[in-house]
């Protein structure tokens, strides 16, 4: 298996406008209100670091950020610890932990995510360096997640070749793909 | 199998980097198999800048209820209080702030991948990145070694990061370059025996001169300005400064040290401090209470004698051959910048962050970071700009910025043009905008009051207005610690503040104590004066009445610091008459969270801070690290390397030897023969290493794999000798115990 580590990012269509201050009331509140059993441990504001991590809920197994990378703000879910089961397992469960996250702050903010685009990152340049034999390792199992969660529709997959970025996928399918529907198609 | 970070860098990091590594990771093994003492592992850790972090006691208030942190190791412990599981903080040693560009890179690919990808720049010319899980450290020790880059030492009781004046080398008003002096002294004190006993940190700080802030060597445990005399380097010395509660200005010890006798004088203050520093009161553990306390003069005399006694190291002036190949180089010739069309906001910005270099056609350019943060991205592009621009000459300031040195004249437009294409082109470098700020309640367990979140708050409202500001203030210096122990530095801003709180109407309210006139040229050359707690969200009001009341009533060319001495606390105290009320919780709510946090505001998370490190004996630490070895003999021994089994095992024999030798004899020879004969004369022949049943049973064990010549190493010789060390180490453990000393 490649890695675990595993970043997944869906960009936002609604809500760009959004303070840092609601995004730390609302991550602080899934911090109150959380009662899984992984750990929600602090919410960090880097709004003053421009291109980056605006608002990060940092946890023991995942962290997740509203994130300004490219200057594309989106939601962005950083697997850290392994997940159980091999990478097929691994990746679906991240894109699934990333839409969920999505799908609910799309309920509770007044926000909304282009569920067509997607930036999917291995975290890891030791054991899945940017080059094409990773590419070639993981092509079947993102393949048949890619089909599941577009439901067949065109897919398009495009890595970034500079060779000191992580190995990374800019994911774009044909269409209009609320996260609903998304999640509906992993279900 | 997946690959390994150890196998990947084996040829690029060298031998003893990559064994302390190793030892750390296995270190790491043995805690997680509860066979290191909690303090003990809490020490290890900091000495290889793996420092806690704010929750990692397991509970974080939530701004209703403080919250248990469940996380998945349960009970164990990393340090006392301090949950495996819970992440922390990686202090990066950079000394005198030289940063080449593949370090850049290495430290953008580790924040990236163990942190939050973010970088921040600390006010000893340090990088830290937060959040790190302590599992992640040993790879992410390997990556930065394997590009010249150690974490030893960053923490804990030992010498810390060396600073330097970030313009070394191409300043107008220093009397000679200090880096290679810097560079010396911190790769000779690195791990030095000497300086393994300290009862708490040990800062050093070089100036090239002594009228220019940038060395701050008055602040400094030690600090050294360049003086020629007689046409020969040296260094006029100071020894006791320092910050945290209680703020000391530092002794002159030598008004010229030569450099021969730099690295040999060091020492021999280490060794002073090792010996007479306070061990059990933490508050009262820094050499400048010792230097107090024995005054100048004695201390000077115990530092003679001692420096007398001390065997000679070839190092102390090996270095001194390698001064003259020293130096830096551009990458492009030196032109002028003649006729180039200039962006808009172009001299704005080459107003404050351009530094003339001495050397003609050249500029230092400064990156003003706010807060010192960078995230990977820009850290990783900023050395594509640095490669184009010029050679490795980087460096980290103590105002938490980047500089690159030797750019072309030339070049600055379009220098400028790349960094605003990543966004770091910000204005106002050394200016009253560039705030200074330790990270506080974000990450540290000391923090009381949000120094990043004041901070933050004041650079937005003072870059608005920037353009409106009187010239007499634009260069003042704000400087924010999150608690009293001033690692903002609050006490050489002009205008400073550190973080407290007070009980009010049942609430308890974040506050700022408000510190005024502290000089920040001339080295630190004066401490500002306690004005009183103000509400933190007050504080941008303190500013605007105090900046606009020195504009208005100064006299001519009147300082702020000789300002604030004239009006004195009395008339400060009136000027910020208001200040201090803080309306009911019912009428304005907003006092009651703190800046940068919508949490209502508590001291409830505030934890036991790892600064101070943790007391360990020096003989407790090194038996400690002799169970590591026979830990490591065990290893070999299952993966049947026999030879490195054996060796292994008598290496962990005779350092633990070496641990009790050092309890009457600290320059104990590093060679075995030496260490072996010591250790029989002084604990076998007198019976100090005596067991009650077995007599020298187990100092025989010693001798005898000492003298064995093994023609070949089998299992089973390997494995006698792995059990014997174990049981040798008990015996030193007793043996110490013993001598009523632990």
């Amino acid at each position: 298996m490649p890695t675990h580590k595993i970043s997944v990012k869906f960009y936002l269509d609604q809500g760009h406008n959004i303070a840092p201050d609601t995004w730390f009331q609302t991550f602080n509140n899934w911090i109150s209100a959380h009662n899984g059993s992984d750990v929600l441990l602090d919410v960090a504001d880097y709004s003053h670091v421009p291109n980056g991590p605006v608002t990060l809920l940092l946890g023991h197994e995942y962290d997740i950020s509203i994130d300004d990378t490219d200057a594309k703000r989106g939601l962005l879910y950083n697997r850290k610890q392994p997940n159980g089961g091999g990478f097929a397992q691994q990746l679906s469960a991240a894109v699934r932990a990333a839409c969920e996250t999505c799908r609910r702050l799309e309920t509770e903010e007044a926000v909304a995510f282009r569920g067509n685009e997607l930036r999917l990152i291995l975290n890891d340049r030791l054991n899945a360096p940017n080059n094409e034999n990773t590419h070639n390792a993981i092509t079947d199992d993102l393949q048949a997640l890619l089909h599941q969660l577009y439901n067949g529709s065109e897919v398009i997959a495009k890595r970034r070749k500079e060779a000191k970025q992580r190995f990374t996928l800019d994911i774009r399918a044909e269409g209009d793909w609320p996260i609903a529907k998304l999640l509906e198609n992993l279900s | 199998m997946n690959a390994n970070w150890k196998e990947e860098l084996r040829d690029l990091i060298p031998e003893d980097l990559s064994t302390e590594i190793d030892t750390f990771e296995a270190q790491i093994e043995q805690k997680k198999q509860g066979q290191i003492d909690d303090r003990v592992f809490a020490e290890t850790r900091l000495r290889r800048g793996v420092y806690g972090q704010r929750y990692d006691n397991g509970q974080r208030f939530d701004g209703q209820v403080t919250k248990a942190l469940q996380y998945p190791s349960g009970d164990l412990l990393k340090g006392p209080d301090t949950v495996w599981d819970a992440p922390g903080m990686q202090r990066i040693k950079i000394p005198y702030g030289g940063l080449t560009t593949d370090q850049m890179e290495v430290l953008a690919d580790i924040a990236e991948e163990y942190s939050d990808g973010i970088l921040h720049i600390t006010t000893r010319q340090d990088i830290q990145i937060h959040y790190v899980h302590i599992e992640d450290t040993p790879d992410l020790m390997r990556r930065l070694a394997a590009v010249g880059i150690t974490t030893r030492e960053a923490c804990g009781n030992s010498i810390r990061n060396v600073t330097a004046c970030p313009l070394s080398g191409v300043c107008h008003t220093e009397t000679f370059d200090v880096t290679p002096y810097s560079q010396a002294l911190a790769e000779f004190l690195l791990g030095h025996p000497d300086c393994q006993d300290f009862g708490r940190k040990f800062k050093i700080a070089f100036s090239g001169c002594a009228q220019e802030a940038c060395g701050l060597t008055s602040m400094h445990d030690m600090g050294m300005i360049a003086r020629i005399k007689d046409g020969k380097r040296g260094f006029e010395t100071y020894v006791g400064g320092g910050l945290g509660a209680v703020p000391h200005q530092a002794k002159l010890y030598s008004e010229f040290l030569p450099p021969e006798e730099l690295l040999p004088t060091a020492q021999a203050i280490c060794r002073v401090f090792a010996r007479l520093g306070e061990k059990t009161n933490r508050a009262r553990a820094r050499i400048k209470f010792l230097v107090a306390k024995l005054g100048i003069e004695e201390f000077i005399r115990l530092v003679e004698e001692e420096r007398k006694i001390m065997p000679e190291d070839p190092a102390w002036t090996a270095y001194l051959d390698d001064l003259d190949s020293y130096g830096e180089e551009p990458l492009k010739i030196a032109a002028p910048l003649n006729g180039v069309a200039r962006p808009k906001a172009f001299d704005a910005w080459a107003e404050t962050n351009i530094y003339q270099q001495r050397q003609e056609g050249y500029v230092v350019a400064t990156i003003c970071l706010p807060l010192g943060d960078i995230t990977s991205e820009q850290m990783r592009n900023l050395a594509d700009i640095a490669r184009k621009y010029v050679k490795d000459t980087i460096r980290t300031t103590v105002e938490q910025n980047i500089i690159l040195r030797w750019v072309s004249e030339s070049d600055v437009v379009s220098l400028y043009n790349d960094l605003c294409e990543l966004e770091l082109a910000e204005p106002g470098a050394g200016t009253i905008v560039d705030v200074t700020a330790c990270p506080g309640t974000d990450t540290c367990k000391l923090g009381i009051s949000s120094s990043r979140g004041l901070a933050a708050e004041l650079r937005t409202q003072l870059a608005q207005q920037n353009l409106q500001l009187d010239d007499a203030i634009k260069n003042f210096r704000i400087k924010i610690s999150g608690c009293f122990n001033s690692c903002g530095q609050h006490h050489v801003a002009d205008l400073g503040f550190y973080g407290n709180s007070r009980k009010i109407n049942g609430y308890t309210v974040p506050h700022f104590q408000v510190v005024l006139g502290g000089q920040w040229t001339e080295n630190a050359a004066s401490y500002g004066l306690a004005m009183g707690a103000i509400p933190s969200k007050n504080i941008p009001d303190v500013i605007e009445r105090i900046t606009d009341n020195y504009v208005e009533n100064r006299e001519k060319d009147e300082s702020f610091q000789a300002y604030i001495q004239r009006i004195g606390k009395k008339d400060v105290k009136e000027l910020l008459q208001g200040l201090t009320q803080v309306p009911a919780h019912e009428i304005d709510a907003s006092y009651y969270t703190d800046w940068g946090d919508i949490r209502e505001f508590t001291i409830g998370d505030m934890g036991k801070g790892e600064c101070a490190g943790e007391v360990v004996s020096l003989v407790q630490f090194e038996l400690s690290g002799c169970e590591t070895e026979s830990f490591e003999s065990q290893i070999h021994l299952e993966e049947g390397d026999y030879e490195a089994a054996y060796k292994t095992a008598f290496n962990a024999m005779l350092h633990a030897a070496k641990a009790l030798v050092k309890t009457q004899f600290l320059d104990v020879p590093e060679d075995a023969d030496a260490i072996v004969e010591e250790f029989r004369t002084r604990f076998c022949d007198t019976e100090l290493f005596y067991n009650q049943f077995a007599g020298a049973k187990f100092a025989n064990y010693l001798f005898r794999v000492h003298e064995d010549e093994v023609a070949e190493y089998t299992r089973d010789i390997a494995h006698q000798v792995v059990e014997e060390a174990q049981l040798f180490i008990e015996e030193a453990y007793a043996c110490y115990g013993q001598m009523n000393v632990v």
